[in-house]
């Protein structure tokens, strides 16, 4: 594999307690990888480790074929940029909150410009280099962190929930010129976000994160097809039909939530009407407590019961399971 | 009360040569103190702010005691080196203004150190972390910071400044009050009116508050500025 990045047995701690452990991460170069997890899971620990601002506790991180040792972080620190969360700009203009990582690197006064004002006008910026950085708004200063980072033309570039502040049209506008970044220079994107939506919309490879965990591919049920002419809110992936409420006017890829998916072994009178038999295929432990079982019906459906249900309705792998959900349920992406 | 006050306006509008005499030595020897603290205590604040070691309470500690010394306690220290008979004594700075310098200096390093150190410690925690992930190395971090950090870094300046032009006591122990030499503004009010000589320490009075004034007057425009 062209890898950016390749982690193996890497935890970080805070003194004693580990808040990251990731057996295994494998981060391929020039696309899209989405970290996936509620707030607190880890996903900002890891994109400090993977951003050189941290080492490991334990375990080995490998950086473009070339072993990440804490010696070089520093040095590894140039060849990546980080969005945070909450970006911090500097107490100057724009202009110079663009630049300075440029100054840091030691170009000249004119190239510095010149990058700046490109990196603004991928934001939507452009014309904003004189401003003052702290009277901006919410949204304008965390596209100004952004060009600060698009400036340096770093190999990887990680994002720390990159669009929280914007709008959902200028999201949409500043994913495209993302990916119009990536396409072009062939940049790693590391992407940490709680909106599995957006690491579709950017074709994102997907590894979840619960608890400090790690876990390769989609924390939901992600289901592509199209909707049925005809038959308002009605659904078909071509191996099954689900119904969607309210009814979308287009839909081409929806997704459920593995928690909202309830498991039988009979058929059940209830409001959900989506119901859906299959076998089960799959069943690991999912958290404390808690077990992630996959049903195969016609669709592989995602469902995450208490070890109390699972083993109260006696199910194991081979069996068959009713998997049921709300039309509410399903989401349009 | 009021003719003392005129008299000392007259001296001041009249460019009386002693009495600017007395303004230069007070000025240059309380900038050249504050000074020399701001360089070794920024520095001083900033590790502070940004390190922990074992002993930092206790420095800390030491350090807020050494806000509230007495100048006349910092003279008799420095008084007890730089004496004929003391450690330093070959070096011939008592009764100079360098001598003087040495004491206000450390008369205003922990004010430096202090305010430097509190400035830091109030700039946001993701200014760190954003200077880092750019990829400045140390000497570019620190230089950010205290850019960031400027105004707190001014305060702790124009503090120093204030303490050392302000003071009397170490003036006074280290500098003995020579005319012409190593006379302050300060140590001259104290003798002026002792003599019973108000006109001049008003004067000498007035122009302190002025300078005061100024300096702060300053800082607050500069933050108002940019705040």
């Amino acid at each position: 594999m062209n890898g950016a990045y390749a982690l193996r047995d890497v935890g970080y701690a805070y003194g004693d307690r580990e808040v990251l452990a990731v057996d295994r991460l494998e981060i391929p170069s020039g696309r899209f990888t989405a970290l996936v997890g509620p707030n607190g899971s880890g996903k900002s620990t890891l994109l400090h480790l993977l951003g050189f601002l941290a080492a490991p506790s334990r375990g080995e991180m490998i950086f473009f074929g070339e072993p990440a040792t804490p010696s070089r972080l520093t040095a590894l620190r140039l060849r990546v940029g980080l969005l945070l969360q909450n970006p911090y700009l500097f107490h100057t203009s724009v202009a110079e909150n663009v630049a300075w990582g440029l100054k840091v690197r030691g170009y000249s006064p004119a190239e510095r410009s010149r990058r700046a004002k490109k990196a603004l006008d991928v934001v939507e910026l452009g014309g904003y280099e004189r401003r003052f950085a702290l009277a901006l708004s919410g949204g304008e200063a965390q596209r100004v962190a952004l060009a600060r980072l698009v400036a340096l033309e770093p190999e990887v570039i990680l994002l720390d929930e990159p669009t929280n502040h914007l709008d959902a049209e200028t999201r949409v506008r500043i994913e495209a010129a993302l990916q119009e970044w990536v396409r072009e220079r062939g940049t790693t994107v590391v992407l940490a976000t709680h909106d599995i939506t957006q690491a579709h919309r950017l074709g994102a490879a997907v590894w979840q994160l619960d608890s400090g965990r790690l876990r390769e591919g989609e924390p939901d049920n992600v289901f592509r097809g199209r909707l049925v002419a005809g038959e308002p809110g009605t659904f078909d992936t071509g191996k099954l039909r689900l119904r969607v409420s309210p009814p979308p006017e287009r839909a081409t890829c929806l997704r459920v939530s593995a928690r909202e998916v309830i498991l039988s072994r009979e058929p059940q009178v209830t409001s959900a009407l989506n119901s859906l038999r299959g076998t089960v295929v799959r069943a690991e432990v999912a958290g404390p407590g808690e077990i992630r079982a996959t049903i195969d019906c016609g669709e592989q459906v995602v469902a995450v019961v208490t070890l109390e249900s699972w083993e109260r309705l006696g199910l194991t792998v081979g069996r068959e399971a009713i998997a049921s959900f709300k039309a509410t349920s399903v989401k349009v992406l | 009360m009021a003719s003392s006050l005129v008299s000392a306006w007259q001296l001041l509008w009249d460019f009386d040569p002693d009495v600017y005499f007395v303004v230069w030595t007070s000025l240059k020897i309380s900038a050249a103190g504050a000074f020399l603290a701001a360089v070794a205590g920024i520095p001083a604040g900033m590790t502070l702010a940004l390190t922990r070691f074992r002993g930092r309470g206790l420095v800390l500690l030491l350090l807020n005691t050494a806000l509230a010394l007495p100048t006349v306690v910092i003279g008799l220290f420095v008084y007890a080196f730089i004496s004929r008979r003391g450690p330093l004594g070959h070096l011939g700075l008592l009764f100079t203004p360098a001598g003087v310098v040495v004491g206000e200096l450390l008369l205003a390093l922990p004010i430096a150190v202090h305010y430097s150190l509190s400035a830091i410690q109030a700039l946001d925690p993701r200014l760190f972390l954003t200077i880092r992930s750019l990829g400045a190395n140390r000497w570019q971090e620190a230089r950010k910071i205290l850019s960031e950090g400027r105004f707190g870094i001014m305060a702790a300046v124009v503090a120093s400044f204030g303490r050392t032009i302000a003071e009397v006591g170490v003036a006074m122990m280290l500098g003995g009050n020579i005319e012409g030499f190593t006379r302050t503004m300060t140590t001259a009010i104290a003798l002026e009116t002792s003599k019973g000589e108000f006109e001049l320490g008003l004067a000498l009075g007035i122009f302190l508050l002025t300078v005061a004034f100024a300096v702060n007057a300053g800082l607050y425009v500069l933050q108002r500025s940019r705040g």
